[in-house]
Parts: structure tokens; sequence; C-alpha cells
């Protein structure tokens, strides 16, 4: 155990590059070894320090002795030098004294009074130590004259000072680049993560409120606001959206109208106010003066700010905190942008979508609004049956899309007012597979393909164009089915009149099972179809998209993603 | 109560020093290895309560640095977080048969890093409960 303690080389000692310090005492003829309380054992002796080393692996002697030297010394840092022998003298000096960590030095030297002699023998008797080898030790070592003693030990302890101070200024150096290299790990993860955050789909919302959460955090300070201007999120809606994070004492709108003025409209980088002496602010906020603020500017055009109040210990803000606010400003900007850009987009797509599906239902005057209203029922369906909002969106496109290879049969045909002959009927029941044939060419429609294909399928396996049964049938196919047949026995058509809705619904039962899938069929009552259906028709209504904060559907996870 | 002890291990120069930094700022007792050969031979005779590796590094990985840590009793118990590269593809079923609790992507949060490790230490494992 003691061998492995004395060939201990301490981490502690490597940190403080204690044995640079060992060489430079050793070429004073100075022997040393280093001593750390977290290690609780002192270090080796350099190999040239022969008489040291041999009365060191003496058993039960000096590598106890001199850690019980270092510890005393720690102690009692009055403790200077001992002689162990006559002529052979150990000094203890401090290194580093901090809360956690305390080391010495240890310096051992000889004098040219360790000679052959009585008490020489008899220490080595005692320690069981060859005496001839001991001796030829002695002489090997550096031996100092005994006058300079004292001038030895202040030497060692001048030398151990200006290491201690040194090596600290350099720690001090080192910590602090360390200290600015973790902050600028700790930015670079918070921009990471901010734009993987920065996805189209995300909702604003959401997205602001993580964004301030995570940069009260990076920056520490009280609070953070964000503040998106209407006109930003073209919702329509007329106030500024405010999300914070952290504390506010007063309003977040009362904040947002006093400092709003502190940004000038030329202002394109992040501003510092302190606003602890504004009469009209510090009456609004207590404690929240000291301000950074950032526009969120896209393409000249204002969408909103940041801002950043009062730093958590004390500190003012800073040319670094002006940095990091401005990129969370200009990723913010260019969140809002594409939001808005995809925004639009999806209002086009859909707006192309009810373009191409009414110019269907103007082929037959008397179906007009049909795809519309079975999109809706459809849609209404997968809501009542509890799945996701996401399904139902696409199950919404399924239902407009559903007749769209009518525009492969023949006008005549679609608007005939008499019975239709078996050839005809043929032509009819083609539009399911030319409807799949062409949405199938549209990629991000793939997963619709199915339900428009299937959409005349019946539960008994009477139906076309594959006469699939019950559960061969697609579930979107199944959905379609009743809505279609519902809005079709409710309209007029060129060889009837609408039946009433009761009626219509009676029908659906009675085909619960044969033609249906009866789980749909039992949701007819809560449907609510009479007053639905007579709202849709009265006024045309077309689906409008909810909230800008979420009228973001599966197919824009897809766009996305592509 | 003394000083909880952790290894960190990287091959990152930047990164064994922020962490260090911030780990013994804290006041925990911060050791480290620049190699997985280091890491396995400081894990051994320093008994280090929690472990914080790189996933790839020269000599041993991380993930076999903690499997050879499992087989052994004596270190076995020893807690291991994971930091791992982008996009890196960690297999579950290895992160279960390492024992690891944690898998931290780069780049990391120092601050985050810390809180999880402070989290970890401050969870005694059914091991030391049995004891």
């Amino acid at each position: 155990m003691t061998m492995v303690k004395q060939a201990y080389q301490s981490r502690w000692a490597a940190r403080l590059d204690f044995p640079s310090l060992q060489s430079r005492l050793a070429c004073l003829g100075i022997e040393s070894c280093f001593y750390h309380d977290g290690d609780d054992c002192v270090t080796a002796l350099s190999p040239k320090a022969l008489f040291c080393r041999r009365m060191c692996q003496a058993k039960r002697h000096c590598q106890s002795f001199l850690t019980k030297l270092a510890k005393d010394s720690i102690e009692d840092p009055a403790v200077t030098h001992r002689s162990c022998l006559p002529g052979a003298f150990t000094v203890v000096a401090p290194l580093c004294k901090s809360d956690h960590d305390t080391s010495v030095v240890l310096g051992c030297f000889l004098t040219d009074s360790l000679g052959p002699s009585e008490e020489l023998l008899r220490v080595a008797g005692r320690l069981e130590l060859d005496h001839t080898a001991l001796l030829s030790s002695v002489v090997a070592q550096v031996r100092h004259q005994p006058e300079d003693l004292d001038l030895l030990v202040e030497l060692l302890a001048d030398i151990a000072e200006d290491f201690r101070l040194r090596r600290a200024e350099q720690l001090d150096q080192v910590d602090s680049l360390t200290r600015s290299l973790a902050d600028t790990y700790e930015e670079l993860s918070f921009i990471y993560k901010l734009n993987n955050a920065m996805n189209v789909t995300a909702n604003p919302r959401e997205y602001f409120q993580q964004v301030a959460a995570d940069f009260r955090e990076l920056l520490a300070v009280k609070a953070v606001l964000v503040v998106i201007f209407p006109e930003a999120l073209s919702s329509g809606q007329q106030q500024n959206s405010i999300i914070h994070s952290g504390v506010l004492a007063k309003s977040a709108e009362r904040i947002v109208e006093t400092i709003h003025s502190r940004i000038l409209p030329k202002d394109r980088c992040a501003v510092r106010t302190d606003m602890t002496h504004c009469p009209t602010y510090s009456a609004t906020v207590d404690g929240l003066g000291h301000i950074l603020l950032a526009p969120i500017i896209r393409n000249e055009r204002p969408l909103g700010m940041i801002a950043a109040m009062e730093p958590l210990d004390g500190r003012r803000f800073d040319n670094i905190d002006c940095t990091r606010l401005s990129s969370v400003a200009n990723s913010a900007a260019v969140f809002l942008e594409n939001f808005r850009l995809y925004g639009g987009m999806h209002q086009l797509f859909l707006g192309s979508l009810r373009a191409l599906t009414s110019s269907i239902d103007a082929k037959d005057p008397y179906t007009s609004g049909h795809s519309e209203r079975v999109a809706l029922i459809s849609k209404r369906l997968i809501e009542l049956q509890g799945l996701p909002a996401s399904e139902a969106d696409r199950v919404y496109l399924c239902g407009l899309l559903h007749d769209i290879g009518k525009i492969g049969v023949p006008e005549a045909v679609l608007r005939k007012p008499s019975r239709l002959t078996p050839y005809e009927f043929e032509l009819i029941t083609h539009h399911s597979s030319i409807g799949a044939k062409i949405i199938s060419g549209i990629g991000e429609m793939e997963d619709l393909v199915p339900a428009v294909l299937h959409h005349h399928e019946r539960m008994d396996g009477r139906g076309y164009p594959d006469s699939l049964r019950d559960e061969q049938i697609p579930f979107r196919a199944r959905v379609l089915c009743v809505a279609d047949s519902l809005d079709a026995m409710t309209s007029d058509r060129p060889y009837r009149k609408a039946l009433p809705i009761r009626l219509a619904e009676v029908e659906i039962f009675r085909g619960s099972g044969t033609q249906f899938d009866p789980a749909l069929v039992e949701l007819i009552p809560k449907l609510n179809l009479s007053e639905y259906l007579a709202e849709l028709k009265a006024n045309g209504t077309s689906y409008v998209p909810d909230n800008i904060y979420e009228p973001i559907n599966s197919l824009a996870g897809k766009l996305a993603g592509a | 109560m003394s000083r909880k002890r952790v290894l960190i291990a990287d091959d990152e120069t930047a990164i064994l020093s922020v962490l260090s930094y911030k780990l013994s700022s804290a006041g925990l007792d911060v050791i480290t290895a620049s190699d997985g050969l280091q890491a396995l031979e400081l894990a051994k005779s320093e008994h280090p309560d929690l472990m914080i590796m790189d996933f790839q590094m020269p000599g041993l990985t991380g993930l076999e640095v903690c499997l050879q840590l499992r087989a052994d009793p004596a270190t076995s118990n020893i807690k291991a977080i994971m930091l791992t590269a982008c996009g890196m593809d960690v297999d579950q079923a290895d992160l279960e048969r390492a024992d690891i609790a944690l898998l931290m992507p780069k780049p990391f949060s120092p601050r985050e890093v810390l809180s999880r490790a402070q989290d970890l230490l401050n969870t005694p494992c059914v091991g030391q409960l049995s004891h």
C-alpha cells in the first residue's frame, strides 16, 4: 500500500503544474514533494533525491512522517521547518488554499552536518535500512552549508509564493476563458434549439413561449416579453399577441404600451434602456427597469419586438446580450415570415382544390356544392369518431375530391333527367377509378387515393369498382360513402326531388351493415344533420380554416418534410 | 456528506474544460479522461458516483467503457450520462444493456448537463438502497 501511495501522482499536482516547481527547486538543491488534502498523501520525490527517497521507503516511517508534517502545517501554518535527523531538514510552504483545496509543498534538504555518525547508524538500525547504502546516498545528494539554512527556508517560501501567485493568475485566466467558452456553448445550444423548433407547422404562440422561456434562462433575466403585431400573423385580429416568460408585476399590455415608444421605426438592432427613473414606467413595472429591446423586422416590415428585462444578478446588459437578442429577433422574423408564407400557400392550395371541385359540380348544376358538403359531413363524422384533427382535415380533402373523376364522364349522362341505361350507368361507375387515377399523380395526395377509389363500395360486397366487403373497404371510403349518400338523398336530382332529412336518415339506418358501416351509422343521431345541412345549404358556406394559430393539418407536416 | 465525484471523458478538450468548469463550480469533485481506456482506468481506481462520457472516443467507445464497468460489481453502480454527436443513432437496447441513464445530444447546454447530473446524483440507485 505504501508503495502504491508513493508512486501516486496527484491530479491536483498536475493541475497546479507542480512538476515544474519541483524541477526549479531541484536546481537549487532542494528536493520537494506535494501534498493535497484531497489525496491525503504526498507525491513521490524526484529520483535524484536518493537519501530522502531511501528514508521514505523505510517501513512505518517517512511517508507518514511527511504526510503528518504537511497536515500539521495546514492546521498551524506557523510550523516552518523541522529537523528529522541532524543535518536533514524539512520545510513546508503553502501553495494553494481555497474552500475545497489546500495544498502545500514540502522541501527536503541536507546540510554538511549529515554524515557518518552514531545518530545515523542508530536511525538506520531503527528503520531497518542498510547503513552503508544510506550513507552513500547522502554523498550522492546535494548538501548545503549549515549557515545557509535560514536562507534556504526563505528561498523556498519565496519561490513557492511566486509560483502560487503566478499559477493562480494562470488558472484565473483559464477559468475566465472556460467560463466564456461555457457561455458560448450555452448560446450555441440555444440557437440550435431555436432553429430546430422553427418548423412552419409550429404554433406561433407555443414557439414563442418556448423561445421566451429558453432565452430568459440563457440571459439570466427576470422576464422576457415577445410582442407580435397583428399584421405579422394576418389572422384578422386587431391586437398585439403578447407572450412572456417570467413574472411581470403588472399586465403585459401596460408594459408593452410603455416600452413600445422606445423602439423607433428606424431601429434595426437591439436597444438598451434604463427606465428605472422614468416616472410613467416605474409606476407600471417595479424592478424591471433595465430593458434590452429588439425589433422583429423582415423586409423592412416590423413584425413585432422582443424584450429582455432586468438581469437577475444586478449586472447591466452588455454587447454580448445585444448580439444574442438580435440573433433571436432575426430567427423570430424568419419564423414569422415562413409562417405567413406557409399560411398563404395553404390557402392557395385549398382555394385551387375548391376551384377544381366546383368545376365538377358546375357540370351538373343539380349537385352544386355537393363536394363541399360531403367534405364537411365526413369531417364531422371523423370528429364524432374521436379521431385527431389532422385526420379530420385529411378526410375533408377526400370529401372535396371524391367525385373529381366525373370530369371524365360525359355531361349528357350526368345531366340525363330520365332513367340511365345499363351502359350509361357503367359510364358513371367509372368516375371513382378515374378520380383515383387523377389524384394519384399528385404525390402529396397519395394517401387520399384509396378513399376516392372505394367510396362506392358496399359492406355487403355489391359495390364498385372492386366489390370489397366490410373491413376490406378503407375506413375513409366508408365515411365518404355515408356522407355522400346523405347529401345525395337530401338534394334535388334530375329524376327526383330531395328527400326530407329525417327520411334520408331512416334510409341510412336501413342500409346499416349492407351498404354502410354500422359503426358510422350509429353516429348519425349525434350528427344533428337537419340543422347542419340546412345551414350549409342556405348560405353556401365553404370551409373556413380555424384561427390562423391552428389551421395547420398533417398536409402541412408533409409539405414541410418534403 | 462528502463531495460527489464525477468522471468526465471526452476527446474534445474544449468540452472537457467547459464541463469540468461547470460541474466543479457547483461543488462537485471532477476528474477527467481524454480517451476510453483512461476513462475505464480512472473509473476503476477513483470510483466516481457519475460518469459523463462522449459516445465516440479513441481507444474504447463510451458504450464499451460502460459495458466493461457493468461487468464488475465494484463499478456496476456508477451512473452514466452519454454525450452523442448530432445525428448519431444509438441503439436503445445498447443503452439499456450498458445502463445509461441519459443521452444528451451535442450541442448540449452545459447548464442542462449540470442540472441533469445533479438530479441523477440525488437519486439513490437500486444497488445502494439494498445495502
